[in-house]
C-alpha cells in the first residue's frame, strides 16, 4: 500500500482530516494531514498498526495558535506524513500519543517545556533538556530572557540543600539495599555531560533514567534569531563529530525548498568529504567503545588514523572539527589534484588497517563475551522509539536514508547497508566496521568520477528565502537520521528549525533495553548506541 | 654493643628493601609507559632523561608534593589506614624472596606459606579504603576486590599444591635447588597457567582490574585519594607485580637457574620477563565482566587447579 491511496483510510478513522498532497521533491512530505485533537490519538494508532515509525514531533508557535507537529515515515522506502495539530493559545491542550509510540514520551515533555503546551495524560510530564523548576517557555515568540527571578533561585538553593541530605549517608548508617548512583555528568564513559540516575542493588541495575540538558545551546533558538547563513556554524556544532553530514542536511533543506540546483562536481565532493567524515566519525567510536570496555590500545591506532582523515578534510575545508564546508548550492572550496591522490592513498592504506582491527578485536574472546547478548534492541522497540541509524540496522531494520530516500548523487555508486540480526551490541559492532568498508566504498567510486566543472552554483544565490511552507528534509548522519524540519514564512530568517538528531531518539531507548544488567554492561551498551552529547541536547 | 649492631642491621635491611621497592615501582611505571607505548606506536615519555628515565622520579616529586585530599564524612580510621596498610605487608614479603643461593633477607622454612599469609592483607587495604570513602563508586570496588581476591586465591594456592608435593619443602630456596635439572613448568604447565591468570586477578591487572575499572567505576576504590596516599596504593601495586612475579620464577620457572649469567641476574631477567607479559596482555584485551570474572574463577579455575592436584598425586604415588 503506497501513501497516495493511504488518505481514504485516514478520513476513515479521522473524519474531520483535511488532506493535501504536496511535491515531495520539494517539501519532503508525501501527504500532509490536518486534524483536530481529539482525533489524534486515532490516527496515530492507524500510523501504528501500518508499521510507520514517529520519526520525529514538533511543537510551532504560530502566533495565534500552537500546532503540534508529528512526522511519520517508514522504513525501507520513506513514506513520510505530516500530521499538524492546532490548538489555541487559551487552551494548548493536546492528547499524548506516548502510549502508543514511546518515542513520543520525550518528544512531547520537549515540546511542552519550549512552548508551554500540555499532552493530556502523559505518564511523566517534567521539564527534560530545561532546568527541572524553570517556568519559562523559550520557544515562544516574542520570549524574553529576563533570568531567574530571586525567589527560583533561593527555591533551588533550598531544594539542593534538601537533596544533598537526603543523599549523602553518614557514617554508621550503611544499610543492605538498594541505592542510587548518578553516572555523569562527569563520567568517563558517558563521553559529555550527560547525566544517568542508575538505580541499582549490587551490580544489577533497577533502572535508568537519563537527565538531559547539560549541554543545551539552545540551536532551534539561534535558528530563527538570525537568518538563513548564519546558521550553518551552529550545523557543524550539533553533532561535532560529522559535521560534514550535518552541513549538508541544511543545504539539503534550504536548496529544495528554494529549488537549488548542485552542480555535478560539488555533489561528488559533498558525498567524499562526507563519506570520509562518517569514516572519520566510525573511527572514533570503535576508539572510545574499545576504551570503555577496557581497552586502550585500539583507542591509540584509531585515532591515528582519524588523524590522517582529518587532515584530509583540512586540507578541503580548512578546518578540522566543526566544518563549515557547504555552501547553498556547492561547496565553499575546489579540491585539488592533492587532495585526490592522497584520499587514494588513504583508502588504501585504510583498508589494510580495517583488517587489521578484525584481526585485533573481532573474534577477541572477551570482547565477544562482554558484548554477545548485552542490550538486545529488538527491531520492534527500534521502530517504538524511533531509534535509528547503525543503532537500527543492528536489530534488522532496513533504514538507511542514503537508499530509502536517496539524495541524487547517492544512486550512481554501489554500495551496500550492512545489516545485524539480534541487535545486540555486537551486532552494532560488526554494522558499524561494514559500514566504515562500504563509506570507502562510495568515495573510491566518487572519486573515479569525479568530474570537471563548477563547484558553486551560478549564479550564486544571493537572496536566501524559501516560500512559505512546510519542509523537511532528512540525510543519513553518522548516528542515523539527522531531520530538519524547516517551517519558513518567506522572510529572510527562518520562521522555525526543529532538529530532529538521531542521539535524542536512540538514547530514549535506553531504560528499556539496560533493566537487570551490570554496570559494565550499560558502559558497554551506551559506547554501542554512539551517543554525541550535544546532538542530543542541541 | 651486640644491640647495636642488630639495630644496624635491621635499618640496613630496611633500607635496602624501602630502597629497591621504589627504585622498581619507578622502573616498572617507566617500563609501562615505555612497552604500552611501543604497543600503541607511540614514543612514550622521551623529554626527561635518556628516552625518559627520570620521567617517573619527576612524576613521583610531584606526586608527593600534592594537596592531601580529605573528603567530607569518611570513616577516618579505615580511610587513613589503608594505604598503610596496602604498602606494609609488600615490604615485609621482600624479606623472604631469595634473589641468589645466597643472596636473601630471611631464610623461613615456611617461605611460601608466609608469602600468601602476607599478601592475603592487601585486599583488607581495599576493602578500608573503599568502606572508609564515603563513596559509591568506592564501595563497589571494594566489593568487587573482596569477591575477586575470594575467588582467585583458591586456585592461586590450588595451583602450586602440586609443585610442593613434588619437592617437598615449603622453603624458597628449597624449591628452587629442586628445578636444578629441570623447571617445574614443564612438570606442571597447567599450574602455570592456572598461577599465572589466578595472580592477574589477585593483583587486579587488566582483563581482571575491576576495583579499579576506570571507565566503569571511575577508579573504584582509590577515587578518593590524593598525593602520596594515592602513591602509596600505586606503589604497592607495582611491587605486588613483582612479588608475584618473583614467586612464579621461583615456583615455576627456575629461580636463579641459568647458564653463563650471575644468578641474580637470571632471577631478574625471568622476572621482568613475567612483567612483560603482564603488560602485553593489559594493552591487548578488554576488561572482563565481574560475573564473567566469578564463573572463571569458581567453575574452571578451581576445578582445574583440583585435577591438577589429584593427577599430580596419583602421579607421585605411581
Amino acid at each position: 500500500m503506497t501513501v497516495a491511496n493511504f488518505s481514504s483510510q485516514i478520513s476513515e478513522c479521522a473524519p474531520s482530516a483535511q488532506i493535501e498532497t504536496p511535491d515531495f521533491s520539494k517539501t519532503g512530505h508525501h501527504l500532509t494531514v490536518t486534524v483536530n485533537r481529539d482525533q489524534i490519538a486515532a490516527l496515530t494508532q492507524k500510523f501504528f498498526d501500518e508499521q510507520f515509525f514517529l520519526e520525529s514531533l514538533s511543537g510551532v508557535d504560530l502566533i495565534e495558535n500552537f500546532q503540534v507537529t508529528y512526522h511519520f515515515n517508514r522504513f525501507k522506502k520513506t513514506e513520510r506524513v505530516m500530521v499538524r495539530v492546532q490548538v489555541t493559545k487559551e487552551d494548548p491542550v493536546v492528547p499524548t500519543v506516548s502510549h502508543i509510540f514511546p518515542s513520543a514520551n520525550w518528544f512531547e515533555r520537549e515540546a511542552a517545556e519550549f512552548y508551554g503546551m500540555k499532552f493530556k495524560d502523559h505518564p511523566n510530564p517534567v521539564r527534560l533538556i530545561l532546568p527541572e523548576f524553570s517556568t519559562y517557555h523559550p520557544l515562544v515568540k516574542g520570549y524574553k530572557d529576563e533570568g531567574d527571578s530571586a525567589k527560583e533561585v533561593q527555591d533551588l538553593i533550598e531544594l539542593e540543600e534538601a537533596i544533598q541530605k537526603l543523599i549523602s549517608p553518614t557514617v554508621g548508617q550503611l544499610q543492605t539495599k538498594d541505592y542510587f548512583v548518578n553516572m555523569g555528568p562527569q563520567h568517563p564513559s558517558t563521553h559529555g555531560l550527560l547525566r544517568l540516575l542508575l538505580h541499582m542493588k549490587g551490580e544489577r541495575i533497577l533502572g535508568v533514567d537519563p537527565v538531559l540538558g547539560y549541554a543545551h545551546r539552545a540551536d532551534e533558538k539561534m535558528a530563527e534569531i538570525g537568518n538563513y547563513l548564519q546558521f550553518w556554524p551552529n550545523t557543524g556544532r550539533i553533532d561535532y563529530l560529522c559535521a560534514m553530514l550535518y552541513n549538508w542536511g541544511w543545504a539539503n533543506v534550504v536548496e529544495k525548498s528554494m529549488g537549488i540546483e548542485v552542480p555535478e562536481r560539488a555533489q561528488h565532493i559533498r558525498l567524499i568529504v562526507s563519506e570520509l567524515n562518517r569514516i572519520a566519525s566510525h573511527l572514533l567510536w570503535l576508539g572510545t567503545f574499545l576504551l570503555d570496555l577496557g581497552a586502550f590500545t585500539p583507542f591509540l591506532y584509531t585515532f591515528a588514523d582519524r588523524e590522517k582523515i582529518v587532515d584530509l578534510l583540512e586540507m578541503a575545508s580548512g578546518e578540522r572539527i566543526t566544518f563549515v564546508y557547504f555552501t547553498f548550492g556547492g561547496v565553499l572550496y575546489d579540491v585539488d589534484e592533492q587532495f585526490v591522490i592522497q584520499t587514494r592513498a588513504f583508502i588504501k592504506e585504510m583498508r589494510d588497517h580495517l583488517k587489521d582491527y578484525h584481526k585485533l578485536l573481532t573474534k577477541n574472546v572477551i570482547l565477544l563475551k562482554r558484548t554477545k547478548d548485552v542490550g538486545i534492541i529488538s527491531k520492534e522497540v527500534a521502530r517504538l522509539y524511533g531509534a535509528t541509524g547503525p543503532v537500527a540496522r543492528a536489530s534488522g531494520v532496513d533504514y538507511d536514508i542514503r537508499k530509502a530516500e536517496p539524495l541524487s548523487i547517492y544512486t550512481q555508486f554501489e554500495f551496500d547497508v550492512p545489516l545485524g540480526e539480534n541487535g545486540d551490541c555486537y551486532d552494532r559492532y560488526t554494522v558499524r566496521m561494514e559500514e566504515m568498508e562500504q563509506s570507502l566504498r562510495l568515495v573510491e567510486q566518487a572519486l573515479d568520477k569525479l568530474p570537471e566543472g563548477a563547484f558553486q552554483c551560478k549564479p550564486a544565490p544571493k537572496r536566501i528565502k524559501p516560500e512559505a511552507g512546510e519542509y523537511y528534509q532528512a540525510i543519513e548522519g553518522g548516528r542515523g537520521e539527522f531531520g530538519i524540519y524547516l517551517v519558513s514564512d518567506g522572510k529572510d530568517k527562518p520562521y522555525r528549525v526543529k532538529l530532529r538528531t538521531p542521539c535524542f531518539s536512540n538514547l530514549s531507548l535506553l531504560s528499556e533495553v539496560s533493566k537487570g544488567l551490570t554496570m559494565p554492561d550499560m558502559v558497554a551498551i551506551l559506547g554501542s548506541l554512539d551517543l554525541v552529547i550535544p546532538d542530543i541536547d542541541r | 654493643m651486640d644491640m647495636l649492631l642488630v639495630m644496624l642491621k635491621i635499618g640496613m635491611y630496611a633500607a635496602i628493601v624501602i630502597g629497591f621497592i621504589t627504585v622498581n615501582a619507578l622502573f616498572l611505571v617507566w617500563m609501562e609507559r615505555k612497552v604500552s607505548a611501543k604497543i600503541q606506536l607511540r614514543h612514550g615519555p622521551m623529554e626527561v632523561g635518556w628516552h625518559g628515565t627520570f620521567q617517573t622520579f619527576a612524576d613521583a616529586i610531584k606526586l608527593f608534593g600534592k594537596e592531601l585530599i580529605t573528603p567530607v564524612n569518611i570513616d577516618k580510621v579505615p580511610y587513613l589506614l589503608a594505604p598503610m596498610l596496602a604498602m606494609f605487608p609488600t615490604i615485609l614479603i621482600f624479606l623472604v624472596i631469595p634473589i641468589g643461593e645466597n643472596l636473601h633477607i630471611l631464610d623461613l622454612n615456611v617461605g611460601v606459606l608466609y608469602i600468601f599469609a602476607f599478601s592475603a592483607l592487601g585486599v583488607l587495604s581495599i576493602f578500608m579504603a573503599g568502606y572508609g570513602s564515603n563513596n559509591k563508586y568506592s564501595m563497589l570496588g571494594a566489593v568487587r576486590g573482596v569477591a575477586q581476591s575470594l575467588a582467585y586465591e583458591i586456585p592461586l594456592l590450588l595451583s602450586i599444591l602440586g609443585v610442593i608435593m613434588i619437592c617437598g619443602t615449603l622453603n624458597l630456596k628449597g624449591i628452587v635447588m629442586a628445578q636444578d635439572n629441570v623447571w617445574f613448568v614443564l612438570y606442571q604447565p597447567l599450574a602455570f597457567v592456572i598461577f599465572f591468570i589466578s595472580t592477574l586477578a589477585e593483583t587486579n591487572r587488566a582483563p581482571f582490574d575491576l576495583p579499579e575499572a576506570e571507565s566503569e567505576i571511575i577508579a573504584g576504590f582509590h577515587t578518593e585519594y590524593s598525593g602520596i596516599r594515592f602513591a602509596m596504593f600505586f606503589l604497592s601495586e607495582y611491587t605486588h607485580m613483582f612479588i608475584v612475579s618473583a614467586l612464579a620464577t621461583i615456583l615455576f620457572l627456575g629461580g636463579w637457574n641459568g647458564p653463563f649469567l650471575p644468578e641474580p641476574v637470571w632471577f631478574l631477567l625471568k622476572v621482568y620477563f613475567l612483567i612483560f607479559m603482564m603488560m602485553w596482555i593489559r594493552f591487548t584485551f578488554p576488561r572482563i565482566r565481574i560475573d564473567q570474572l566469578m564463573t572463571l574463577g569458581w567453575k574452571i579455575l578451581i576445578p582445574l587447579a583440583l585435577v591438577n592436584l589429584l593427577v599430580t598425586g596419583i602421579v607421585l604415588k605411581l
